[in-house]
């Protein structure tokens, strides 16, 4: 707020200023310099400064800032014209003392004189309107800037935070059925449960998690998955242990595997295998996960697919690439993250 | 009652078995875990319900009872699938959400014990294969579905592959040829009208006399069907005594 009122004394006074030195120079050049003519275009300018900025007191008191153009301009041409009379009436007063300039020859004059005070006043009310106007759409631009970004934000934490249900129910039926059969398996599948339960509600707050501690939550995931489908479901891990340190949008990787047991094992008779990769190319991470079963027409379209793309594009930009494919019978779906350099 | 449970999952089925085995009316005669062999179990031995998971790999719980002939009680047993309770909320028997509360079980066998037993044993005498009129059908019209009682269709309407069934204020289309299932109906019940139509006798209100020696029938509804002067004869032998 100072450094706006600062600019606006400063505009003013550069404003005044090179007006009356325009004058100034005008008089010099036609050698009608007097003593008096001086000390007029000081007070001139300094009842300039006076009745303009009593213009932006009445523009702040009535908030003028409300208006649309159509009731704007005849309000300010209304402000304008009073402050030109007052204007014109003052500084006629005050020549008085000064000088003892001839009186005017007719009411003409006064109008012309009035008129030109007032296109003055109209200049200066056209400079202080658009810079107005420009550092308010300016001001708003950030504002949308701004909230553009925290939808982005809101948008992430919501697609980051869906552990499915499915998977939630179905693993504390699994788990009811063990307690009496398998006693102890139940107890490390409720221990697998709450770690899941644990990390997904941590994860829902970070931006970036380590591979490691993403492989770590689908390892318990794919255990309890495990119980649920037994002999079904098969897991192999193939992750370069260099890269561990990695990081990642949490439950990326989680995603993916869900949908290759949901797509793929889950609609097989038989059941299947899960293939999960983290790999270096030198310039890109690429993470894969291979199920066997092939691309359903509905796939594509899927929540869990466009969860990730669109976590991908909010995240790294065009930085990182997701495909989803068909090879050797098995459904391939990779994520390529660019690194930095 | 005899219960026969479908699901994937062995230790789900494990689960159900364990909670139906505290009741000494049930008996489990038989478990499937894919569509395939619960269509198999169902045709050999008679069920009074079957407990049914929804998804299930290749062929889900829907397509199970679009392909089975009549449909025994069904309770559907699912984990969260928003889906199916909306398609159910309307007129399912019943479903259990996994994991299944004991409470919740019994009021289900509660619901299911006055329909079973009468029922049953009249239906016994009746020929292999055909559909008698207290018999429930299964229909899945897009995202609705419905267990219609043979007794609640007014009429099989052709259309092109499909066949709309007429109950209440719907009229969904099944995949059927309407010779398929002309065969399947009770003829003591079910009239085939012409070529385009199956009637249900209980629910015609008036008979004319339609030119070229056929007639016209006219439904509680007010639906109006003719009948071919071919199958006239036959009409008029049937209403007879």
């Amino acid at each position: 707020m100072k450094s706006q009122t600062g600019i606006y004394w400063l505009a003013q006074f550069i404003g005044w200023f090179s007006y009356s030195m325009i004058i100034f120079l005008v008089l010099y050049i036609d050698n009608k310099l007097t003593r008096n003519g001086i000390i007029l275009l000081f007070l001139f300018s300094a009842l300039g400064i006076l009745f303009s900025h009593g213009m932006r007191w009445v523009f702040r008191r009535f908030d003028f800032f409300r208006f649309k153009l159509n009731p704007l301009i005849p309000r300010l041409l209304l402000v304008a014209l009073v402050s030109s009379v007052l204007f014109q009436g003052t500084y006629a007063l005050l020549s008085l003392v000064i000088s003892r300039p001839k009186a005017p020859d007719s009411i003409l004059e006064i109008i012309v004189e009035i008129l030109l005070i007032m296109f003055l006043f109209l200049i200066w009310i056209l400079f202080y309107f658009s810079y107005h106007y420009v550092r308010k759409s300016r001001l708003e631009e950030i504002k949308n800037l701004q909230l553009a970004d925290s939808q982005k934000e809101i948008e992430l934490q919501n697609l980051r935070t869906q552990l499915n249900p499915h998977f939630l129910f179905n693993a504390l039926n699994s788990i009811r059925a063990l307690i009496d059969l398998e006693p102890k398996l139940a107890k490390d599948s409720v221990t697998k449960l709450s770690n899941i339960l644990r990390t997904s509600l941590l994860f829902g707050r970070k931006e970036l998690i380590t591979l490691e501690e993403e492989c770590n939550f689908v390892r318990d995931y794919l255990d309890l998955e495990k119980v649920r489908f037994e002999e079904r479901l098969q897991v192999e891990w193939m992750i370069n242990t260099q890269l561990l340190g990695e990081t990642i949008p949490p439950l990326i990787l989680q995603t993916l595997v869900e949908n290759a047991i949901k797509h793929g094992i889950s609609n097989l008779k038989a059941g299947g295998i899960i293939e999960i990769s983290a790999e270096n190319t030198g310039r890109e991470l690429v993470l894969t996960v291979r199920n066997s079963g092939t691309i359903q027409n509905k796939v594509d379209v899927g929540v869990g697919i466009q969860n990730t793309k669109r976590r991908l594009a909010l995240t790294y930009g065009d930085k990182a690439d997701f495909t989803l494919r068909e090879a050797e019978n098995m459904v391939v779906a990779e994520i390529r993250l660019k690194k930095e350099t | 009652m005899k219960v026969v449970i479908v699901d994937d999952e062995r230790l789900a089925r494990a689960e159900l078995t364990q909670l139906l085995g505290e009741y000494d009316d049930v008996q489990i005669i038989g478990e499937a875990k894919n569509v395939d062999e619960a269509t198999d179990l169902l045709k050999e031995k008679d069920a009074d319900v079957v407990f049914l998971d929804i998804q299930m790999p290749e062929k889900n719980g829907f397509e199970l009872l679009e392909q089975l002939p009549a449909c025994p009680d069904v309770v559907f047993v699912t984990a969260y699938d928003e889906y199916a309770i909306k398609a159910f909320e309307v007129n399912a028997l019943d479903y259990l959400l996994k994991p299944v509360d004991p409470k919740r079980l019994s009021e289900t066998l509660d619901k299911l014990r006055p329909r079973i037993s009468p029922e049953k044993e009249e239906n016994s005498d009746e020929k292999p294969g055909k559909l008698s009129i207290s018999d429930r059908i299964f229909i899945k019209d897009g995202e609705k579905c419905w267990f219609v009682e043979l007794d609640k269709v007014r009429m099989f309407e052709s259309e092109g592959n499909y066949v709309k069934v007429h109950f209440d204020n719907f009229r969904p289309l099944i995949l059927r040829s309407l010779n398929n299932l002309e065969d399947r109906l009770d003829s003591k019940h079910f009239f085939r009208a012409n070529r385009k139509y199956i009637i249900n006798l209980k629910w015609v209100s008036r008979i004319e006399s339609w030119f070229n020696g056929g007639l016209q029938v006219e439904l509680r509804e007010g639906e109006k069907v003719e009948i071919s002067r071919r199958q006239a004869i036959k009409f008029k032998d049937l209403m007879s005594l």
